[in-house]
């Protein structure tokens, strides 16, 4: 009796023990850049893990800087108009395949997979000379096409899993109501997806926040420039000095928008929300 | 409230069988049509297709005399209860029966009164602001009837709308649906599988199978005069007994005894051809004494197996008194391909008065009238004309 409960606590401990180890290795380079953030330029390589001083010194240059706070109103706004851009028309086109049969349906989510797999290393160069003469080069637009295009299979095929999964009786039972294909789905098909979407939204968000590749390439100037690619250019105060807590701290301010909206949206991403639709 | 013609409807996929099979049939205003058949007969692909949801290979569907079988189903103006009953669970149930009506584009006030006369009429008022998962399945049950009702549509389509019901409230919600079907007055098509459903609620009844339209009429006009074999085994429970036999000089000839020409209608002299012969099982009379009507078949059988259900008693009185023949042309080759409800072991069913006593493996002696004895072509299934009497 003692035995087995204590080798189940043993248990329970070991279990704790490996969480806890995951946990650390996923957020100590975090915790790094946290700390290194607050330290003084001159402790910089003091190797302690803790700052022996804390100073917001490194955060005031970020926000002094020419480049980041543009930068920042960049990102935000580009990321935002590729994930509403990419994840409404994903949601139609979802909405399509997954309700409607029409001939090529299998191959329209087979390219979809095909473009999501292209290497955008691939594209990125000639994308530059395209958006040069198209005059897209170092616009907010000259961004989101790409990162639409990019993400657009991905939310669709997040979308469609999820559509799939609500009863085709709910889609029957508006269109005998005297919906349109239309109102069906923005009355009742979208707001029982609504994690879906928020999932879709999330990761298209992300991929368009995160990115450098595409960004250092078509933008040249504060016009469009992304915070990664702004955090890149960061030159400190004088010319032999490396701004690492500047970066650190312009590191920690981006990544808190993201966490912000992955918290926001977390509570939309309830399952069970289509409980009590069909079963007696 | 609205007539609906169904002529030559046809409905098939691609490189299969039709599902719908040349239909023609007209449902009157204020009727309670009941659509009814074994799973897989069509009768919900029919339901489907007249509300819109499917469309048709061939034929026409008229309402009030115009063509609805292009429209949209939003445009048909037809309520629809589903089996599932299909109530959109983000919305609470005054949301839930207010769709319809917000769709329409209906003032406000108008929404408002509306709701709550169905609510009243359903009893939903104390759950108006809950969401269905909260809700019994009753209670939902009611819901989708009450968002179905509040639009006032030309016709009411209900596909097995008490099929996710426990036994004592699908009776209960049966008599709740006729009862106000009558208040409305409304045109109702509903599907079942369920024969005593078909039998209580419907005004009349269109038996499907395997696609086609086996016999439409009132319940006791198909109870009582089946016109083929499908329709005659499909309704009562248990079935109709069937007996091959065989036409010949000396009459009808059973494994289990001989009727005289006199007692068979006229029509049938001078012929000879192999038939089924159907008996219900409420037809078989105890013998006490040798009291019995003129033209009556008497048998001599053992109680195999008795059912005492209170008010009735089931006795089986087994294949093998009857010697059925096994082989080709039996009744069970014949009837798997009419219907799964008669299989060739089935036993012969006698059906007597709860107060009548019998032990199992005991003799009982029964006749029955010739008067409320089948025939059926035994290789066609349908009734033979004249039939044994038209009976009422």
């Amino acid at each position: 009796m003692t035995g087995r409960t204590s080798a189940r606590r043993l248990g329970m401990l070991g279990e704790f023990a490996a969480m806890l180890a995951v946990v650390a290795y996923a957020l100590a380079p975090l915790a790094w850049i946290v700390s290194l953030s607050l330290k003084r330029p001159g402790d910089l390589n003091d190797g302690r893990f803790l700052p022996q001083a804390v100073t917001l010194e490194n955060y005031r240059a970020v926000f002094n800087d020419v480049q980041f706070p543009a930068a920042l109103w960049n990102s935000m706004g580009i990321a935002s108009m590729a994930t509403v851009v990419s994840v409404v028309p994903a949601a139609f086109a979802a909405y399509a395949i997954v309700r409607l049969s029409f001939p090529g349906r299998r191959l329209l989510l087979a390219g979809a997979l095909a473009i999501a797999m292209f290497p955008p290393a691939a594209i990125v160069g000639p994308l530059f000379n395209l958006w040069r003469a198209l005059g897209l080069f170092d616009t907010w637009l000259g961004l989101v096409l790409p990162y639409v295009s990019l993400t657009l299979p991905l939310a669709i095929w997040t979308l469609s899993a999820y559509f799939r999964t609500i009863p085709r009786d709910l889609d029957q039972a508006a269109r005998v109501d005297g919906a349109t294909p239309f109102q069906t789905l923005r009355y009742v098909i979208a707001p029982l997806a609504a994690p879906g979407l928020f999932t879709a939204a999330i990761l298209v968000f992300i991929f368009a926040w995160n990115d450098f590749l595409f960004a250092t390439a078509l933008t040249s100037t504060r016009a469009a420039r992304t915070v990664p690619v702004a955090i890149a250019f960061f030159t400190g105060s004088s010319q032999f000095e490396l701004p690492t807590g500047a970066i650190a701290a312009a590191s920690v301010v981006v990544t808190l928008p993201v966490i912000g909206l992955v918290v926001l949206c977390q509570r939309h991403i309830v399952s069970g929300l289509t409980a009590g639709a069909v079963k007696g | 409230m609205a007539t609906i013609e169904l002529e030559n409807v046809s409905k098939g996929f691609r490189g299969g069988t039709p599902v719908l099979d040349d239909i023609t049939l007209t449902i009157e205003e204020g009727e309670f049509f009941i659509l009814v058949g074994p799973s897989g007969c069509g009768k919900s692909t029919l339901l489907n297709a007249i509300v819109g949801l499917e469309q048709l290979s061939a034929g026409e569907i008229r309402v009030d005399g115009q063509r609805v079988d292009h429209l949209d189903p939003k445009d048909r103006d037809m309520a629809m209860v589903f089996q599932s009953y299909a109530l959109y669970p983000h919305m609470t149930v005054r949301e839930n029966i207010a769709f319809p009506l917000r769709l329409a584009g209906l003032p406000k006030a108008e929404i408002a009164s509306r709701v709550a006369a169905a609510a009243e009429m359903l009893e939903l008022a104390a759950i108006l602001d809950q969401k269905p998962a909260r809700l019994s399945g009753g209670q939902r049950q009611r819901v989708a009837m009450g968002r179905a009702l509040v639009r006032k549509p030309k016709a009411f389509l209900l596909d097995e709308p008490l099929s996710n019901l426990d036994a004592r409230l699908r009776v209960q919600t049966r008599s709740e649906l006729a009862r106000l079907q009558q208040r409305l007055g409304a045109t109702m098509i509903y599907v079942t599988h369920d024969q005593t459903e078909a039998m209580t609620l419907g005004h009349r009844v269109a038996i499907l199978n395997g696609g086609r339209i086996q016999q439409v009429g009132a319940p006791r006009e198909l109870y009582r005069n089946p016109s083929n074999l499908f329709v005659a085994g499909f309704l009562g429970s248990p079935g109709m007994n069937l007996i091959p036999a065989r036409i010949d000089g000396a009459g009808l000839v059973l494994p289990i005894g001989t009727i005289d020409w006199k007692s068979l209608p006229p029509g049938f002299a001078g012929r000879k051809q192999a038939v089924l012969v159907g008996i219900r099982p409420e037809h078989f009379h105890r013998a006490r004494t040798d009291e019995s009507p003129p033209h009556a078949l008497r048998v001599e059988a053992r109680a195999e197996w008795v059912e005492w259900l209170g008010a009735e008693t089931f006795v089986q009185l087994g294949p093998q008194v009857f010697d059925l023949p096994a082989g080709p042309g039996g009744v069970g080759e014949l009837a798997a391909g009419q219907s799964s409800t008669v299989t060739s072991a089935a036993p012969i069913v006698a059906r007597f008065d709860g107060t009548e006593q019998v032990a199992v493996g005991s003799p009982v002696r029964l006749w029955v009238d010739a008067e409320d004895i089948y025939l059926f072509d035994a290789n066609s299934g349908i009734t033979l004309s004249p039939s044994p009497s038209q009976r009422t």
